[in-house]
């Protein structure tokens, strides 16, 4: 039996995979397929699990339904108003347990274990914190600097400390996940190297002013703006680097997950999204641009007409192709979106694996996030926000269905860890700021 | 009989099992081992949500896990089970008369905390704060403005000091307020312009005393502005916006939802309904003022007029947008932080009407 398996290809769909026209060519996907014994080193089965493995492709399957999970969060809702949020520890919970309980892969589900007092604890000191930094934001715009610093400062720890509550909350056929990541490991990744090129332009800076004693500010822009080019072309490296630190440093048990990801293949991503962005941009503009020249429209010419009145006939065309920019530029912004999503999604999942036991796949395709983020847009505006439960129902079963693990071995080996019991506070304080949003990996 | 998994303590293995009950007993029984067994009261079942899957941890730390959901239920109740009161969460979020009563409450409540809710709260703080606090807020406004978009007043000092004068002596007396007011001339481009800040400290632009025809115009300018902080409206805004933030992040658990389009329309129609509100306000509170100290409230209106026909040099505060046009849209009022001006200038002549009407009495 053919055990599939997506090894990237050149990967922009600018160009034709490497594979194109041979059998290894999947049509739907537009990714190379090999066959599973020539992927990876580091991944070998002994005897006894060769005859098992054969025949373990696992997909993952989404049970959850959207009028289901509409009923949980309507009720969640109303009683964490009624309650004036006190509730809300509670919804939480019961929605985590509601998307892990109906994730399942090879007939089980995950687990989410978190008790709702643990998590109204911290999410007690985090609407605190929320509140104070809202007001002196508002109100002393200096103070909420010092405040925002300080905040940034502890982001790291916050999230480190976010990453260990959700790993230690989380289960899967009755044994406990775990995060063995460093607290070093997540200032590095999180705020030293990211601050690198910011820092060093600092430094540069005030070199400069004491050897040349040049206070025109003007002076020093080249060198913030290298800084922030620096920081951008870093940001694939840095996405790369956090992704490994965060799969990598997690447990299964006593199993440890490896994920083995390519820096080369993240700037690939970006450098095509760059690519794309261009030619759809200068399509839209062109295409705006040729629609006004043959309708005889001269913008020049309306100028000096502007300080009077310009007929409501002439302008309607002008609308038109506001309205027709407007809508391209939103939908090209969300397939980039989409295609870049896409693409480190398959990148980071069809790497990861545990022990040498299982291996997951991924395969979802831009086109289908791209028409789900577009439809969601759609759907929030014109249901006033109420689809939404309709909408995380729906991003589950994608990712679901695009998810599948491949089995090597069996899975009945793994025992819990006894784990120290730790608080609720940096996942809640995490929450509120929205911090571990950007690592955008949860499944 | 309740089909199920069966897990040993801590352990990934896992077995096929059934689940049954016998009085106060219950047995667990894997397939290929020896069953488990034990007083029904010991166990401890989770709750239940929607369909997953349910896990039972026996007194041995073994679990048995099921997707019989109703199964579990019926034994839960059968057996007394203290289990079977978590139930009830279970029991709203399956009842469509329940869903649909807390779907009208949340609407009902939702929309009672933006109308009323909200402004109320923020009225309530804004005049509960001192007149202090307002003033350590706007020393680092003002600040912040002098460094950006403002520039220093190029009137001659003379007017400077006669304008202010009269500002002291006539106009301020016309309340009793405990602010220490202070008025600023500002040169802001070409633009013409007033605002206040909350601790009382209002900016005047040369381009509109340049304006202005008369004093009585420039007065009624200034006590618009005094309306402004009589009525505490900076600061109000600054609380219900605030409000608006934390309820978002709140509903959304999602900083970067204020910027989401569909979120941020709304907030944005709303923040300027609130803003006319207070524009009318402070207009009415001007128009008072003047009758008190004998100025016909008709000189609001012109210089109103005057901006306006000044306006396509730029966004001014005081009049808000710069059409003039009396056909003004619907769609236009709502995107308006201030009311039309033709609608300003029909209240000041229906003022100057009353003042008329007592002059001649």
């Amino acid at each position: 039996m053919e055990i599939l398996s997506c090894h990237d290809s050149a990967g922009c769909g600018l160009f034709k995979p490497i594979c194109a026209g041979t059998d290894k060519f999947h049509s739907d996907t537009s990714i190379c397929v090999y066959r599973y014994e020539s992927r990876q080193e580091g991944f070998e089965m002994n005897e006894t699990t060769r005859t098992e493995a054969e025949a373990a492709t696992r997909s993952f399957q989404f049970t959850g339904k959207g009028g289901e999970f509409f009923r949980i969060w309507i009720v969640n809702l109303i009683l964490s108003i009624l309650t004036l949020g006190i509730y809300s520890a509670w919804a939480k919970v019961r929605t985590n347990r509601y998307f892990y309980g109906n994730t399942q892969v090879d007939n089980s589900g995950f687990e989410y274990h978190a008790r709702p007092l643990a998590i109204l604890k911290g999410r007690l000191i985090a609407v605190t914190l929320l509140l104070v930094y809202v007001l002196i934001g508002q109100l002393f715009p200096a103070a909420g600097m010092a405040f925002a610093l300080l905040l940034l400062l502890a982001t790291p720890w916050v999230m480190w400390r976010s990453m260990q509550f959700n790993a230690r909350m989380s289960s899967y056929r009755n044994v406990r996940f775990g995060f063995n990541g460093s607290l070093n490991d997540a200032y590095k990744y999180l705020l030293y190297i990211p601050l690198i090129p910011l820092l060093t332009a600092l430094l540069a800076g005030i070199v400069m002013w004491f050897v040349t004693g040049n206070a025109d500010p003007g002076a020093y822009v080249p060198l913030v703006v290298t800084a922030f080019l620096v920081t951008y072309l870093m940001f694939p490296f840095l996405q790369k680097a956090i992704t490994t630190y965060y799969i990598g440093n997690h447990r299964y048990g006593q199993g440890m997950l490896h994920v083995d990801l390519s820096a080369k293949k993240y700037y690939l991503i970006y450098l095509c999204m760059f690519g794309w962005s261009i030619l759809i941009f200068a399509g839209i503009f062109l295409t705006a641009a040729a629609a006004m020249y043959f309708s005889g429209i001269n913008i020049a010419a309306m100028l000096p007409a502007a300080e009077g009145e310009i007929p409501a006939m002439a302008m309607a065309p002008v609308i038109a192709a506001t309205v027709f920019v407007y809508i391209a530029m939103l939908s090209a912004g969300v397939w980039i979106k989409a295609y870049v999503k896409a693409h480190v999604r398959n990148h980071v999942f069809s790497n990861i694996q545990l022990d040498n036991v299982l291996r997951l796949e991924s395969s979802i395709t831009t086109g289908r996030l791209f028409r789900f983020y577009l439809a969601n847009i759609l759907l929030m505006i014109f249901t006033l926000g109420f689809a939404y439960p309709w909408i995380k129902v729906r991003i589950a079963r994608i990712m679901a269905d695009t998810t599948h693990a491949q089995l090597a071995g069996s899975l009945d080996q793994y025992v819990s860890l006894q784990q120290s019991r730790q608080s609720a506070i940096g996942d809640e304080i995490g929450e509120a700021f929205d911090l571990d949003a950007n690592l955008d990996l949860a499944f | 009989m309740i089909q199920g998994w069966h897990y040993p303590a801590d352990s990934s293995a896992r077995y096929e099992a059934v689940l049954s009950a016998d009085g106060s007993r219950f047995t667990v029984t894997p397939s290929p081992h020896s069953p488990v067994t034990g007083n029904i009261q010991d166990l401890d079942v989770s709750p239940r949500v929607g369909n997953i899957p349910r896990k039972i941890t026996l007194p041995d730390r073994s679990v048995f896990e099921t997707t019989d959901n109703d199964g579990i239920d019926d034994l839960l109740a059968a057996s007394g089970h203290k289990a079977r009161r978590d139930g009830v969460l279970h029991h709203l979020e399956s009842r469509w008369h329940w869903i649909a009563i807390a779907l009208l409450l949340t609407l009902l409540t939702g929309f009672a905390a933006l109308r009323w809710g909200m402004p109320w709260a923020s009225k309530e703080i804004a005049y509960a704060m001192p007149v202090r606090a307002t003033e350590i807020i706007s020393e680092q406004t003002l600040d912040i403005l002098d460094r950006s978009i403002l520039d220093a007043s190029e009137l001659p000092a003379a007017q400077q000091q006669r304008i202010r004068q009269h500002f002291e002596q006539t106009l301020l007396p016309l309340q009793d307020e405990a602010f220490s007011y202070q008025l600023h001339f500002r040169k802001m481009s070409n633009i013409p312009n007033a605002f206040a800040l909350p601790s009382g400290d209002i900016v005047i632009t040369d381009r509109l005393i340049e304006l202005a025809a008369n004093q009585e115009e420039i007065d009624s300018v200034l006590l618009h502005e005094i309306g402004h902080v009589v009525h505490r409206h900076g600061l109000q805004q600054v609380l219900h916006s605030s409000f608006m933030t934390i309820a978002i992040i709140m509903i959304s658990g999602d900083v970067t939802a204020t910027s989401n389009i569909a979120v941020a329309l709304p907030v944005f129609l709303l923040e300027n309904h609130y803003s006319r509100e207070n524009e009318t306000e402070a207009d009415h509170y001007a128009f008072e003022r003047m009758l008190d100290a004998g100025i016909d409230p008709v000189y609001f209106g012109r210089i109103m007029k005057s901006i306006s026909s000044n306006a396509d040099t730029g966004k001014t505060d005081i009049t808000g947008i710069k059409e003039t046009d009396s056909n003004e849209t619907a769609l236009l009022k709502y995107l308006s932080t201030h009311p039309s001006t033709p609608d300003r200038v029909q209240q000041a002549e229906q003022y100057s009407r009353q003042f008329s009407h007592r002059t001649t009495q």
